[in-house]
């Protein structure tokens, strides 16, 4: 992370909380593009945040825009910030302008996040990225857990144009699931607290559900696996350009995958029915989580990445590689 | 909240490298010399002679001050040490737990001349402390403890039993919690640390087998046991709170991750490299959270250094680890070949029997699941 991390990521956390809020995203969810928002973030340069200046960034680390991902969880914000801003880093990096407007990046064969709204689409397949300018491919409507635009598009093998970069292909892998990571981790945090005030607040049997060890337990349940989520995203943003990356990322993408399963469902089981209303806030979270933790790979397909790589090494080794 | 876990993801300091590496030729060169399997239940093996060979390195009081004949290094450096010598798998429960927990309290509360007497013993691996906390009426309720001292001339008369004290029937010393006045409206008033001379007679141990049918903890038996006046550990009075700041080293290291980690180790030669999609997926999952929580293990370890108190932070690590640890042999049976060797039958026995007792030893889940709960501001 750079010096400039701190600064970036309180810019982000008062615009944030200040222009999303809870209509905001029931209005996305209608099938609204937050356009106000967008413009907001744009403004403020915060897709720019931590690109390094070679880039034509503002300086700073890579690692710092998936600090940014985190707030952009915790607050639910409904636009395709992680997949504009690699996209964009794709871009640059092949040598192609960057168009005007919002992204998409996503596994070919898989649907589209916000694809209905963007302006181009970086798509990754185990073989090469390729980039489709907006284009007239027909587009068939579909919403993810969350309710956000996840759209098919038909298209052929060859469609688009390659993309040359200076990263491999599984760098890009790491960078996509990454960003589900990072957003994971801050969904959960609020998840964490939002939890804790209402277990503080609600009364039953004469006092606040937060005196009952059942609900405790619970929560201490939850703290760490948003802990563990955390942590292992962060160490894996920070190995953005080390030989380990996807090592680390496999990681992150396994435990913060497990905890928004594990999470959610205590959050749920303390907030009881209001938890589970549309007007109650919890399932912004929830449902994000629920479509994240599915997006660039699940926790089982991370899980044989790993093991087969750590199976294939000699056993007494085993433990150099676990700490490497 | 939420902001109250200071988890901070760093590496560890690129000058651990070296030691770690020397760490590795060390196993390497002693790991022969050792009758037992391997195995990385801190609890599973005792050898002084190891944990003599350990002090000729210099890497028992790593972190302790160089006056009193500790290594004056970083609680980073020890946590490379640390967790080379669980994941290798070897005898290390006879100084164990003198360098991980006594020693600070000694440092922090003994006198000058228990100082310089009885670190540098430690620090040789010469000598074998246990820790004086259950009772027979006192577990995760340790407040209940009834254990007691009176004053009797220049001393002190012990009376009262510790219970599931591991290692007592080894041990040179004990640090105990002991009431020092009757219990009042605080309960947490009243008691006092002491540091008591087991080799001295008149106490006595009785052995307590563990369903294992090893001899690992026992029970110790204080009448009218006399303790001379430099017992006394601190203040009097303040034996509550040094022994919350004595637990808070007990509760984050790689100890309470990986004491089931052989298993994975004996797995991996079983299947010698050929694995199908199941069992990749457990060993992913499992080497994933050892990964992660490694990295939890290695910011508490942080917190140490920097003189923060770490209490919720090493209570996450070890209710996760204690946990996981214990799913650990559970999952990796479950994708055993068929025939498997009498090494790995032996491995998975010896962790799958004893992982009972790894959410209990060092405070159980439902007491760190209560400290993180009040830590989050819930109690």
């Amino acid at each position: 992370m750079s010096e400039t991390v701190d600064l970036i990521l309180q810019t982000a956390e008062k615009l944030f909380s200040q222009h999303c809020n809870k209509e905001l995203i029931n209005q996305a969810e209608n099938g609204q593009f937050a356009d106000d928002l967008w413009q907001e973030i744009e403004d403020t340069g915060l897709l720019l945040a931590g690109v390094p200046e070679h880039y034509d960034g503002i300086g700073g680390d890579i690692a710092d825009f998936f600090r940014l991902l985190e707030l952009a969880g915790k607050h639910c914000i409904p636009l395709p910030l992680a997949e504009t801003y690699i996209a964009r880093l794709a871009l640059h990096e092949a040598g192609i302008d960057i168009p005007d407007g919002p992204l998409s990046f996503a596994k070919a064969g898989t649907t589209i996040p916000f694809g209905r709204f963007v302006s181009g689409i970086v798509l990754w397949s185990e073989q090469e990225l390729r980039y489709l300018p907006k284009s007239d491919h027909p587009i068939v409507e579909g919403y993810s857990y969350a309710g956000e635009a996840d759209d098919t598009i038909e298209l052929d093998q060859n469609d688009g144009i390659l993309l040359t970069t200076r990263h491999t292909i599984e760098w890009w892998q790491g960078l996509g699931a990454l960003s589900r990571s990072s957003l994971m981790s801050g969904a959960l945090g609020f998840m964490l607290d939002s939890s804790i005030n209402y277990a503080l607040e609600r009364q039953q049997f004469g006092r606040p559900i937060a005196k009952f060890q059942a609900i405790q337990q619970q929560l201490a349940v939850l703290a760490g696996q948003y802990s563990q989520a955390r942590q292992a995203t962060r160490v894996a943003a920070m190995n953005i350009s080390s030989k380990n990356f996807l090592h680390s990322v496999a990681v992150a993408k396994s435990v913060s995958g497990e905890a928004a399963g594990i999470g959610s469902e205590i959050a749920h089981q303390v907030l009881g029915a209001m938890g589970f209303t549309y007007e109650h806030d919890l399932h912004h979270r929830s449902r994000r989580l629920w479509s994240w933790r599915d997006q660039w790979g699940n926790e089982t397909q991370w899980n044989i990445y790993l093991g087969k790589q750590l199976a294939s090494a000699d056993p007494d080794e085993l433990w150099a590689l676990l700490t490497a | 909240m939420s902001a109250s876990l200071d988890f901070r993801a760093v590496d560890l300091p690129e000058s651990t490298q070296a030691l770690r590496q020397e760490v590795r030729d060390f196993i390497a060169q002693v790991q022969p010399q050792i009758p037992s399997l391997p195995d990385s239940n801190f609890d599973a093996a005792s050898s002084k002679w190891f944990s003599q060979q350990l002090g000729a390195k210099g890497w028992i009081g790593m972190t302790w001050p160089t006056d009193y004949g500790g290594g004056g290094r970083s609680f980073l450096d020890r946590f490379v040490v640390t967790e080379e010598l669980i994941a290798a798998g070897l005898p290390v429960s006879f100084h164990w737990i003198a360098d991980r927990q006594s020693g600070a309290v000694l440092l922090s509360y003994g006198s000058e001349q228990q100082k310089r007497e009885i670190l540098p013993q430690i620090i040789k691996g010469e000598v074998c402390f246990c820790i004086g906390m259950s009772e027979p009426n006192s577990g995760s309720d340790l407040a209940a403890a009834r254990c007691s001292a009176k004053r009797s001339g220049q001393g002190w008369l012990i009376n009262g039993t510790k219970l599931w004290t591991t290692g007592a029937h080894q041990a040179d010393y004990m640090i105990a919690l002991v009431r020092t006045e009757t219990a009042g409206d605080n309960r947490h008033a009243g008691f006092s640390q002491f540091l008591i001379d087991l080799k001295t007679p008149g106490v006595e141990i009785r052995s307590i087998q563990n369903l294992a049918g090893n001899h690992t903890f026992n029970e110790v038996v204080f009448t009218d046991f006399y303790c001379p006046g430099e017992s006394i550990l601190g203040k009097e009075g303040n034996g509550w709170e040094q022994t919350m700041s004595e637990l808070a080293f007990e509760r984050s290291g790689p100890e309470r991750i990986l004491s089931a980690y052989r298993v994975l180790v004996e797995l991996l030669r079983e299947v010698k490299g050929d694995v199908d999609d199941r069992q990749a997926e457990v060993i992913g999952k499992i080497s994933a959270h050892i990964i992660a929580m490694r990295r939890m293990s290695i910011s508490v370890a942080l917190m140490l250094e920097e003189g923060k108190n770490p209490a919720l932070e090493a209570s996450v690590v070890k209710d996760l680890g204690n946990s996981f640890e214990k799913t650990m042999p559970e999952l990796l049976r479950l994708i055993a070949p068929e025939n498997t060797s009498e090494r790995f039958q032996q491995t998975l026995k010896s962790a799958i029997l004893h992982a009972p007792s790894f959410t209990l030893r060092g405070g159980t889940r439902e007491i760190l699941r209560g400290v993180i709960a009040r830590g989050l501001g819930l109690r």
